[in-house]
């Protein structure tokens, strides 16, 4: 996936933190669980539950129909919070975005060209579980790169900050 | 009566017959992305175990229960 130079090696791997997958999948995790309940509040009502319970094999079948939906869903979501990946080796900053299903950004930075790395931790529940976003100012086309969301910050900065010195 | 349950049968018809066009073409799709972009090896295996294990079982539940509404 990542092709390497010349005595290039990977030292550090990272994707964003596992709070923003969980975030992101909490919506449709209650999207399934919202139609079982649903059937069983309507069944428990005497009335509408027995005018239900002729149409009871059809409200099953759209049930398994939309479980199956929203785990495709599901991993159409990891998928995308999987393939993005911030790679760091003893030579370049590789950021690769995965923007939906059929588009993916990828942003390569060589380690003489950082300038300078901006770390940024905002809010309560950031600082508790240290996340925050990474600030690469770069000599390249590409002026910032900014990778969101990541675990340990302040340590991503300090490795890419190391390995520029040693260059 | 006999309308509904026509109606019936012809929404859940096509209703199946979507879910598994979109089934069909979402997991090319992500099997695609897994194998082309995946870069550790065996967390894709594990992945697409969990994925098809319980894609396949909803699978099977929706068509029996399509079937039943059929018959």
């Amino acid at each position: 996936m990542v092709d390497l130079l010349k005595e290039e090696r990977i030292v550090l791997k990272k994707r964003r933190h596992w709070l923003v997958i969980v975030l992101e999948l909490a919506p449709l995790v209650l999207a399934a669980l919202l139609p079982p309940l649903l059937i069983a509040g309507v069944s428990s009502v005497p009335q509408i539950g027995l005018a239900f319970s002729d149409y009871s094999e059809l409200a099953i079948f759209g049930l398994f129909a939309w479980w199956l939906f929203i785990w495709m869903i599901i991993f159409v979501v990891w998928t995308n919070y999987y393939l993005d990946v911030l790679v760091i080796t003893n030579k370049r900053v590789i950021d690769i975005e995965q923007l939906g299903l059929f588009a993916r950004d990828i942003v390569e930075v060589r380690m003489e060209n950082v300038e300078d790395v901006k770390t940024e931790v905002l809010g309560l529940i950031a600082s508790l579980l240290d996340i925050g976003n990474v600030y690469i100012q770069t000599a390249a086309e590409s002026r910032e790169v900014i990778i969101k969301n990541i675990p340990n910050p302040h340590k991503l900065r300090e490795v890419i900050a190391q390995y520029r010195d040693e260059l | 009566m006999e309308n509904i349950k026509e109606f019936i049968t012809i929404g859940a018809t096509l209703a199946f017959l979507g879910l598994i066009i979109v089934f069909v073409v979402l997991t090319t799709v992500l099997n695609y992305h897994w194998n082309r972009y995946g870069i550790e090896p065996e967390r894709v295996k594990k992945v697409k175990q969990i994925y098809f294990t319980v894609a396949i079982t909803l699978l099977i539940l929706t068509s029996i229960t399509y079937l039943n509404i059929l018959w």
